[in-house]
């Protein structure tokens, strides 16, 4: 039990760290972007001007531009716009974009989290309950399945925490076992997805 | 126990099988015609026509005592005495009964199957009469979502599905619940919900299958531009988003002054040789970090999310049972392994773990429906409709995804299941249209913009595209599969993460200096595709001298020479060809999620390319060589390089996965060049011969082999002449294990599970007659009689087991337990001289389990799929040990 409440602690701490640092970016970010984009939330139009066609023998200026071809002209003095301009135009949502990509680094990061502490504490937390919870193992699987309907409704209580708990437990440790299984088919064995 | 009448004991009928028997002897009266008449009456044509399918069921002195069985009870009661009933017994006990409830429909239903088949009668009659007699089907009140029990017509894992069991338990389910709709408007509601349960259900999996597919695409551009650099004002944004304003292209960083590459991240500027230094390190790190964080999640999470998934959905497909293969957590593995090791620069592609991944979807999302949930075969209809979608987002393809599904991965494809696909991939599709990751206008990957004509000789470079394509893809099968079998037999398949790290690293250095290896494959490929506009300055591979041709009063610019770029640049080409063939050989198969048709194509189109151009300088320099004149417009351009990357794209692609007509419609989707199908045709033709000539197996057939799935393959044709009798169990001098039907003990039954291993076990007449009962599987005879023991009283050791349904006469010692029940009484038979051909046909185009060999009407042995698989093995000199099976 007490790896478990450890564990919840430590992976509680690192979500805030993921929720501070996500906003505090965020927030940077958006400060600085917004002049530049003023309307990051809905999907910006985007000229991608390539072609710029020097032609020696035509008697239009040497000198011609693309780029702000679709922007309003407000002097004389500029090049003028090339005749063979190819303008492009793509649309994408950016909050979409930022929303995506944080979830992305969110799952990334809970995911490797958890990997850690699967890795570095749990064998040793495993290691120093399994003496007494493996004696447990059987009992409990008796109180779950026998005990919800008869006992009293503040014994219940304490019961169904202790039951998710266990149930948790044993999810997860069934899972254990299953990603277990498929190790062995695919890492030892090697019968399956070579 | 047979003898209850129902009404009466539906409470105390602790020991759980009333209902069945309750089933099964409504199922005698109404098909013995004593009672039932309203029934039949409904349907007028079943009376003349249910006796030949009654006749091995049907036993008189059954009748009357079940005349108290009201057809019409009311639906609310009968699921209340099923809970009442499922509250006093324990999940075990409830979930036999549903077991052998199951598989007594299986045995009512199959034995309407093998009349049908022999055409006794017309199928309209059984099928209502079956109806009919479905109305006192009590238990089936309980096939709600609630009272949700595991396990039911489930199978083992490592087992293949019995798709004839399966489809005979779906329709009997569906004709009940089309029979109890017209008692209230709740059944109504409740059969109109099941009736569109199946469009609900693709329709989610589409929907889901779009999102993922939307933000893996997003996540992994991100993540895979993370190696160069790093938009700092948003760090969300890709290179090409952070530069949205200004101009930008592939090959020039210069003028965005918002992405910061590394170098300038620490200060340093943006050109020279300490940046490009620091720039090719932090390169090297990132793909290091990427391909070492998705190797690892693989292996520590979800194991069988590794590698490109199809080889395994079509062996799923084809009927066999991989737990947890299809499961959340590979779901959620495989896409975020899948953005990590895409943009750690593995020469591997996102398109196959598409399809694994929308088949997840379709796994997870069928167990929110019962009717698909709970049933192996009928789930695995939409998982073809999954398939589907996972091609339609992976390219955009939606007909393309459907065709795929058709060709390629399923096995079982009827007309239902096609439109179901249909609608999933355009679900999908248009889900993935609107979170636009692509980020133009086109929903599809490489959008192509040319509509040049071509003529008629460029067929000749096209099929010879074609050829090259078989050869490379048949090279390349050939190599990865000797790769693959070093990793599998030797001691490189026990280091699968430093495996992993290793062949990144050296990607990662290889790559980084070559700009066409560095760059994305997906950018390299539309780069290859796309044609050179006049001004393009900036792609070497458009280093062309422009002619200005003036014509009237417009001018045109056309490109023609080639410059100094171009030659460069086809050099650079060559050497990512190699590069990219060696890489992929050597990718395909390491242990993270990695596709395969991303690398063909650019394979493809690097070839392409390059015989494009050639045949263009060959157009240029010699315009009036008689297969040009007429065609050719003076100094005009007239060949399309970029159309040639594309043939020969399809053209790879079609030697490694040896596709047709997916392929076509997938390319032509994918680049929306409709105009060029007969190129396109003929290239994937042309490529299937020399690809079939040289190698039998596709890439995913090959790994199917490799692994030793239970893979039977429809498309290869059984061509030895041996016969049934050869490839039964037993063997000459090896006795048959069966059961006779009334004379062996509880004890007996028992000593024979323990002392043998088969997966189910004849049931003869008697030991000196062996003729044939039926056939009893080995898990239902575990459950009935751990069943038995428990809840019959007065059952022991001792206790005869009784297959029939009449009791011996001798009634000293304890009672005896029936087992008619579990009993399939339809099983398949062929003769011993039955040839091989026919069997495995059978066992192909009936998805059988399998199939009982007798001789002059007497049982001689068993022939199961595990049999058949072996001997084909054998007969293709393979080792028949490797088949994977339990």
């Amino acid at each position: 039990m007490e790896y478990k409440r450890l564990f919840l602690f430590t992976l509680l701490l690192a979500i805030c760290f993921l929720i501070g640092v996500t906003w505090a970016d965020t927030n940077n970010a958006t400060n600085k972007v917004e002049p530049q984009k003023p309307t990051t939330a809905t999907p910006l139009p985007k000229v991608l001007s390539t072609g710029i066609a020097p032609s020696p023998n035509s008697t239009t200026a040497p000198k011609c531009v693309c780029d702000g071809a679709l922007l309003p002209r407000l002097g004389e003095n500029e090049l003028e716009i090339c005749p063979e301009c190819k303008c492009k135009h793509e649309a994408r949502n950016t909050t979409l974009i930022k929303v995506v990509v944080i979830i992305v680094i969110w799952i990334i990061s809970i995911l490797v989290i958890y990997m850690l502490f699967l890795m570095c504490l749990d064998p040793l937390l495993n290691k120093r309950v399994k003496a007494n919870y493996q004696e447990h193992t059987n009992e409990d699987d008796d109180t779950t399945s026998a005990s919800p309907p008869m006992s009293s409704s503040a014994n219940q209580e304490l019961n169904s925490r202790a039951n998710v708990l266990n149930r948790v437990g044993h999810q997860q440790d069934k899972w254990k076992r299953q990603v277990r299984e498929q190790r062995r088919h695919i890492y030892d064995r090697r019968t399956m997805l070579n | 126990m047979e003898k209850f009448p129902l009404k009466g004991n539906r409470e105390i009928a602790a020991e759980g099988n009333s209902y069945i028997t309750a089933y099964q002897s409504v199922l005698k009266k109404s098909n013995g015609h004593t009672a039932g008449e309203t029934s039949n009456s409904d349907h007028p044509l079943a009376a003349p026509s249910s006796s030949a399918a009654t006749t091995s069921l049907t036993t008189p002195e059954d009748d009357d005592e079940m005349i108290d069985i009201t057809p019409r009870s009311s639906p609310g009661e009968v699921s209340n005495h099923f809970n009442t009933y499922s509250r006093t017994s324990t999940a075990d006990n409830s979930d036999m009964e549903r077991e052998r409830g199951d598989y007594l429909h299986h045995q009512q239903q199959s034995v309407s199957n093998s009349h049908q088949n022999q055409r006794t009668h017309q199928h309209v009659p059984t099928h209502s009469a079956f109806g009919d007699s479905l109305d006192g089907l009590s238990f089936y009140g309980s096939t709600e979502p609630h009272d949700d029990i595991p396990g039911i017509g489930q199978y083992d894992d490592f087992h293949t599905i019995d798709w004839q069991r399966d489809i005979a338990r779906d329709r009997m389910r569906h004709r009940y619940i089309v029979k109890k709709r017209q008692d209230s408007l709740w059944d109504l509601v409740k059969g109109a919900h099941d009736a569109w349960s199946g469009w609900l259900c693709v329709l989610l999996v589409g929907i889901a299958a779009g999102c993922v597919a939307g933000m893996v695409d997003i996540g992994a551009s991100w993540m895979s531009d993370l190696k160069h650099g790093i938009c700092p004002q948003a760090f969300w944004f890709n290179r090409e988003q952070c530069c949205w304003p200004s101009k930008q292209s592939v090959f020039e960083e210069g003028n965005c002054s918002t992405w910061k590459t590394w170098p300038q991240v620490f200060g340093l500027s943006r050109e020279g040789t300490g940046a490009y230094i620091v720039s090719y390190i932090w390169y090297v790190l990132w793909a290091l970090l990427f391909a070492a964080l998705s190797a690892s999640l693989v292996r520590m999470f979800a194991p069988y999310a590794c590698g490109s998934g199809i080889p395994e959905i079509k062996t799923i497909l084809s009927g066999f049972i991989i737990r947890g293969y299809l499961g959340k957590w590979t779901l959620l593995i495989k896409s975020v392994g899948l953005m990590l090791s895409v943009s750690a620069g593995l020469t591997l592609g996102k398109e196959g773990p598409m399809v694994h991944i929308a088949s997840c979807i379709g796994n997870i999302f069928s167990h929110l429906f019962p009717k698909y949930g709970r049933n192996e075969a009928k789930k695995r209809e939409i998982l073809s409709a999954a398939a589907a979608a996972g091609v339609s987002v992976a390219f955009g393809a939606p007909i393309g995804g459907v065709l795929f599904s058709l060709e390629e991965v399923s096995y079982y494809f009827p007309l239902k299941t096609l439109w179901r696909s249909f609608f999933c991939a355009l679900i999908a599709a248009f889900v993935l249209r609107s979170l636009t990751p692509f980020g133009n206008e086109h929903s599809v990957l490489f959008f192509v913009e040319y509509n040049q004509p071509w003529i008629f000789f460029e067929l000749i470079p096209f099929v010879f595209l074609g050829i090259m394509g078989g050869i490379i893809g048949t090279l390349f099968i050939k190599a990865n599969l000797w790769w693959c079998r070093f990793r599998k037999f030797s001691k490189l398949g026990q280091y699968p993460v430093m495996e992993v790290l290793v062949v990144t690293l050296v990607t990662g250095i290889i790559c980084y200096p070559n700009p066409f290896t560095r760059m994305n494959m997906n950018e390299l490929i539309y780069l290859l595709f796309s044609q050179c506009s006049p001004g393009d300055v900036s792609n070497p591979l458009c280093d062309y001298t422009r002619m200005n041709i003036t014509n009237g009063a417009s001018s045109s610019i056309e490109v023609t020479q080639l410059g100094p770029g171009v030659y460069r640049a086809i050099g650079l080409l060559i050497l990512t060809f190699f590069l990219k063939l060696a890489l992929t050989v050597f990718t395909f198969g390491m242990k993270v999620p990695a596709g395969l048709f991303i690398p063909s194509l650019l394979l493809g189109a690097i070839m392409g390319r390059i015989v494009g151009i050639a045949v263009e300088q060959f157009a240029y320099s010699y315009p009036n060589v008689w297969f040009f004149t007429g065609e050719c417009v003076q100094g005009n351009n007239l060949i399309t390089p970029g159309l040639y990357a594309m043939v020969g794209a399809a053209a790879t692609l079609g030697g490694v996965t040896r596709m047709t007509v997916s392929l076509v419609v997938i390319m032509f989707e994918l680049t929306g060049g409709v105009g060029y199908i007969v190129p396109l045709m003929a290239a994937a033709m042309a490529s299937k011969w020399v690809g079939d000539a040289l190698g039998r197996q596709g890439i995913y057939d090959a790994h199917i082999a490799l692994n030793g799935y239970p893979f039977l393959d429809s498309k290869e044709e059984f061509a030895h002449t041996t016969l049934a009798a050869d490839v039964m169990q037993p063997k000459r001098n090896e006795t048959l294990n069966v059961i006779t039907q009334d004379s062996m003990t509880v004890d007996d039954i028992e000593t024979l599970l323990k002392e043998t291993e088969h997966n189910g076990y004849p049931v003869v007449v008697s030991r000196e007659n062996q003729y044939l009962v039926g056939f009893v599987l080995r898990r239902d005879l575990n459950l009935a009689l751990g069943n038995a023991k428990r809840f019959v009283e007065g059952i022991n050791g001792q206790s005869v087991v009784l297959f029939t349904s009449t009791a011996p006469a001798q009634n000293l010692g304890p009672p005896p337990l029936k087992l008619k029940k579990i009993l399939d009484m339809a099983p398949i038979t062929v003769t011993d001289q039955t040839p091989m051909e026919t069997v495995v046909d059978m066992f192909r185009k009936l998805g059988l389990r399998q199939t009982l060999v007798t001789h002059n009407g007497r049982l001689l042995g068993v022939i199961t799929k595990k049999d058949v698989l072996r001997h084909v093995k054998q007969m293709d000199n393979e080792d028949p040990n490797t088949v994977l099976f339990n």
